[in-house]
């Protein structure tokens, strides 16, 4: 379970998020819809640990995320998988290379022939032909890297995935697919998910919860139905794409 | 007056913000270095990289290297002929040139070179990695991109660009040599006598430690600009610049604190 609780950040005078409290639950898929700029991405970040909130505390299976040391964090990356926004696969490394990266165990990224079997299968689970394996990431298209960066993210079996907008930049046939990739993954792999996205009918499509972050908090959160009618004034604004961003 | 302590305190605060930026990248420098202190378990990561990065650092500075310690000692030769004329004895053009190339213009001109030439590379591959969040990844794999990426880069520079001032010596005599015999009253005899009469052997470590030492500051500066990079494209050009000015100024300042510390002690 991931628990976030109070969770504040600011970049200079810039305040990202002010008191997010949010609670996933353990095989649940929540899509944290929000307008560009509000800290979505962040707020996935402090999950991983990649930022130190200013205030609060973000809670992974029990274990404070923002006083780990260093080896236990490293350890706790290893039950995570986090898929990037345009992928951010290693350019200098073949699809190969930048997939066993994510075999996060060290006697099975060693195995050459177990990570061979284990990047046949991630490439599978992504529709993607085991030829991709040989190419480099500047050869694929965008919708490709991302289902490389997916591939890499589930290659460890991770407990759980982190989506930063799977489907942006991507035409609407792609992102059907992705959509309905993670769908798939969630199901057979059985993993619990935070997507952040801003395309609503994506979040709608694949989670089994859905939150909305603006002005730096959470001000709704429910499932699907829940969510669609909520009369909370954001939400209706999101739905209808009416949301005017704040002046930061 | 009262614009007068407004401008000193307009004053006041830009100095301290300037102070606390510098505590703050000195700070930030410290613990890259701890990192890499860290990572330097992780020998299984690092070991091969180091091996890849040495060879492609080797093989691609092996010409420019070549090239302008060729140079440096041809016109070191040309210039010392044209110097020495009259009662110095000509076999001076040889102590001349093995001297001015060995213990100056072959490690300062290595590394300045190399500080455009690998420095710009790794602050520009690391800064392009962060910003596009192939760092940010590394570490979500539960990974060290200490030893994944800093400590092979800098131990290839400690371990190339010392090779790299022993080759540039090697030619930079040679082509001074050659060039000497071509423009002046000089036969091989004289070269070599000259070349020998103040040579010491510490002449050659002195070298090379100071081929060590740039090697560290090309390696430490250029990881840590490219490795700190922050927005976007303008962000990695700046860590490039920042990365070459920065080597160079300290290797110079370097090149002056050996001398004193090693020649004048």
């Amino acid at each position: 379970m991931i628990e976030i609780n109070g969770l504040a950040k600011r970049f200079g005078s810039m305040v990202i998020l002010d008191d997010v409290n949010l609670c996933v639950r353990e095989g649940d898929t929540l899509a944290l819809l929000g307008p560009s700029g509000t800290g979505k991405s962040v707020l996935l970040k402090h999950i991983i640990g990649l930022l130190r909130p200013d205030a609060g505390e973000v809670i992974v299976d029990g274990e404070h995320v923002e006083s780990l040391s260093r080896k236990e964090l490293s350890l706790l990356r290893r039950r995570i998988g986090y898929v990037f926004q345009n992928g951010a696969l290693f350019d200098s490394m073949d699809v190969f290379a930048n997939i066993r990266l994510g075999l996060t165990d060290q006697e099975q990224f060693r195995d050459i022939e177990y990570a061979k079997e284990r990047i046949a299968e991630c490439l599978r689970l992504v529709n993607l032909s085991p030829d991709t394996s040989r190419k480099m990431p500047a050869e694929l298209s965008g919708g490709m890297r991302k289902r490389v960066g997916i591939a890499r993210a589930i290659a460890g079996r991770p407990k759980y995935v982190l989506y930063d907008e799977p489907t942006s930049g991507l035409d609407p046939v792609n992102s059907d697919i992705i959509d309905a990739l993670i769908r798939r993954l969630d199901t057979e792999l059985n993993v619990t998910s935070i997507m952040v996205t801003h395309d609503v009918r994506g979040a709608f499509r694949t989670a089994d919860r859905i939150a909305l972050l603006t002005r730096g908090c959470i001000v709704a959160e429910g499932t699907p139905d829940e969510f669609r009618a909520s009369d909370h004034p954001d939400v209706r604004a999101f739905l209808e794409r009416d949301f005017e961003l704040e002046p930061s | 007056m009262a614009r007068l302590s407004s401008v000193a305190l307009q004053l006041q605060q830009r100095v301290g913000g300037a102070v606390l930026d510098a505590l703050a990248a000195v700070g930030r420098f410290a613990g890259l270095l701890l990192e890499m202190a860290r990572g330097l378990v992780e020998w299984r990561i690092w070991l091969p990289r180091t091996i890849d990065e040495s060879y492609t650092i080797g093989a691609g500075s092996l010409f420019i290297v070549l090239l302008i310690s060729s140079f440096a000692g041809a016109v070191t030769a040309l210039q010392a002929g044209y110097q020495f004329t009259g009662n110095i004895p000509i076999y001076v053009v040889g102590s001349l040139v093995t001297e001015s190339i060995v213990l100056e213009l072959g490690p300062v001109l290595v590394g300045l070179v190399l500080a455009g030439r690998i420095g710009a590379r790794y602050a520009a591959e690391l800064g392009t990695m962060r910003v596009t969040e192939q760092i940010d990844a590394l570490e979500s794999l539960g990974r060290s991109p200490a030893s994944h990426l800093l400590i092979p880069r800098v131990l290839a520079c400690l371990l190339i660009i010392p090779v790299m001032v022993v080759f540039a010596n090697v030619v930079g005599v040679l082509a001074g040599w050659v060039a000497a015999k071509q423009a002046l009253p000089i036969s091989d005899q004289d070269f070599i006598y000259g070349a020998r009469v103040f040579w010491r052997p510490f002449d050659a470590y002195y070298s090379v430690i100071k081929g060590f030492f740039f090697a560290g500051a090309i390696g430490l500066i250029s990881c840590y600009m490219g490795f700190t990079t922050q927005q976007g494209a303008a962000g990695v050009g700046r860590s490039t610049t920042g990365a070459v000015v920065t080597s160079s100024v300290v290797i110079l300042l370097l090149d002056t604190v050996l001398a004193k510390l090693l020649l004048h002690p």
